[in-house]
């Protein structure tokens, strides 16, 4: 075996049942917790930078609480995503894949909006989402219309970035 | 990313800012087109827009934008409740949800009462069950082939890289063995039908224990069971059909229900009956109607997606 490999077979065989039980413990489910190690260690395995790692249970957990950040981000816009789901008719539901590729292109964008402050973020989504004038942004957030314009200037730049992968 | 760069992509922000206003003017539209024909790095900065409005408009408008108001996540806040999120939920809604979505993204994939093959990137052969879905890496050192569900049939193509299938109960390891495995809720069955594999058990990933060509196991996270022979049922689905060996009828039930789409439920008086058999698994309504002509009982249908079987009185 190529020693990368060797360091992390070797490494998966001592912490990855820590790391399991690390995350069992944060997450109360065994099953949700087997898959974020295992996306621990691939993600590991994807950066091939095994052989730098000093502290091997604290680098771990480092990764591990990332990925369960944006599981549990996931989650919350899931739920959020389903309420809304529910208020509209059921004829308009779209089907399960149609779901899984919608939300997937929503937990995109909502990374991407993630960094934005409250206000910003609204005035994006009331433009961008549903459609709204300026005009009628500011009636109903009460700014003026130059503050709608340069809000909005920064959240297209701050998306942009992120997409270009110029900025994490 | 260049100053300059930085720069365009600032100004093609504001230019999209106020093309958005839903006030805009031809004077404005031909200011912008001047800006945008004047640089090369204009057009580029334009290209991030274009793409993010792509992006934009794949989503259904009404349902997204109240979807990403309801959601609040501050990181804080997320790692904070996280106890209270475990047990504010219904229990094994999440899980199921996630599974979905890990069945929706994986690379391969399908549907219920489906059998479907490929060939995968390094040579190797995958066949998927009914309702099954793998996700496939490769790299200089490894082949994986992540099983999120289902059953497999895997004819892993002979190489130095070891192929791995991995299931949340643990570790396949191959190098140009024919195999099968399957994983659910409980656990998960590999059987050999052509050379070796090695299996561990997710917390035991150090003891790789061979299993060879006509035997099969059992195995779940904890720990791993003893090896039995295969036999004429094992690999039947991989022809389209379940075998049953003096086998309880209700576990005959509970296999035909993974082909079928809607509830297919048995009486538990019935439960018990030894049943042996060949039962197509492309028409389970056919494999239904020849239980009832030999058994004692009657198939009910409420409607094609409920289904239920009862004793025959």
């Amino acid at each position: 075996m190529p020693a990368d490999a060797q360091l992390l077979h070797s490494l998966y065989r001592d912490h990855h049942s820590w790391l399991q039980g690390w995350l069992r413990r944060r997450l109360g489910n065994g099953c949700d917790a087997a898959d974020l190690a295992q996306d621990t260690f691939v993600r590991l395995l994807r950066a091939g930078n095994a052989a730098s790692i000093r502290e091997p249970r604290d680098y771990l957990a480092t990764v591990a609480r990332g990925l369960m950040v944006d599981f549990l981000r996931r989650r919350s816009l899931e739920q959020a995503y389903l309420d809304a789901l529910a208020n509209q008719p059921q004829a308009e539901h779209p089907s399960a894949e149609q779901q899984a590729l919608l939300l997937e292109a929503l937990v995109e964008v909502d990374r991407m909006l993630g960094g934005l402050g409250r206000k910003v973020r609204e005035v994006f989504i009331l433009s961008q989402l549903d459609g709204l004038t300026y005009a009628q942004i500011t009636a109903r957030l009460g700014i003026s219309l130059r503050s709608v314009n340069s809000y909005m200037a920064r959240a297209v730049e701050h998306c942009c970035l992120l997409q270009a992968g110029w900025q994490s | 990313m260049t100053e300059a760069q930085r720069a365009a992509l600032k100004a093609a922000s504001g230019w999209y800012a106020r093309l958005c206003s839903g006030h805009g003017d031809a004077r404005e539209q031909q200011a912008w087109q001047h800006w945008y024909d004047a640089d090369e790095l204009h057009r580029q900065a334009w290209q991030q827009i274009e793409q993010l409005r792509e992006q934009l408009g794949l989503l259904p408008g009404p349902i997204a934008s109240s979807t990403l108001r309801g959601v609040d996540h501050g990181r804080r806040r997320l790692l904070g409740s996280l106890a209270l999120v475990g047990l504010a939920l219904p229990l094994g809604w999440f899980a199921w949800h996630s599974d979905t979505r890990r069945y929706w993204m994986a690379d391969y994939r399908s549907g219920v009462g489906e059998r479907r093959q490929w060939q995968l990137s390094d040579g190797s052969q995958l066949m998927l069950g009914t309702a099954s879905a793998a996700q496939w890496h490769v790299d200089g050192q490894r082949r994986l082939l992540r099983l999120v569900s289902g059953e497999a049939l895997i004819h892993s193509f002979d190489e130095a890289r070891p192929l791995l299938v991995e299931t949340r109960h643990g570790v396949v390891r191959s190098e140009g063995a024919r195999f099968c495995v399957r994983s659910d809720e409980q656990g998960c069955r590999v059987a050999v039908l052509e050379q070796r594999v090695e299996v561990a058990p997710l917390r035991h990933l150090q003891a790789m224990q061979p299993l060879l060509a006509g035997q099969q196991l059992h195995f779940a996270a904890e720990r791993l069971g003893a090896p039995r022979a295969n036999d004429a049922a094992t690999t039947a689905w991989t022809q389209g059909s379940l075998i049953a060996l003096d086998q309880p009828l209700g576990e005959v039930i509970a296999e035909l229900a993974r082909y079928r789409h809607g509830v297919l439920r048995i009486d538990p008086a019935l439960a018990g009956l030894r049943v042996s058999g060949s039962f197509p698994l492309v028409d389970t309504d056919r494999a239904l109607a020849a239980l009832e002509h030999s058994f004692p009982l009657r198939v009910v249908r409420r409607s094609d997606y409920w289904v239920t079987l009862v004793p025959k009185v």
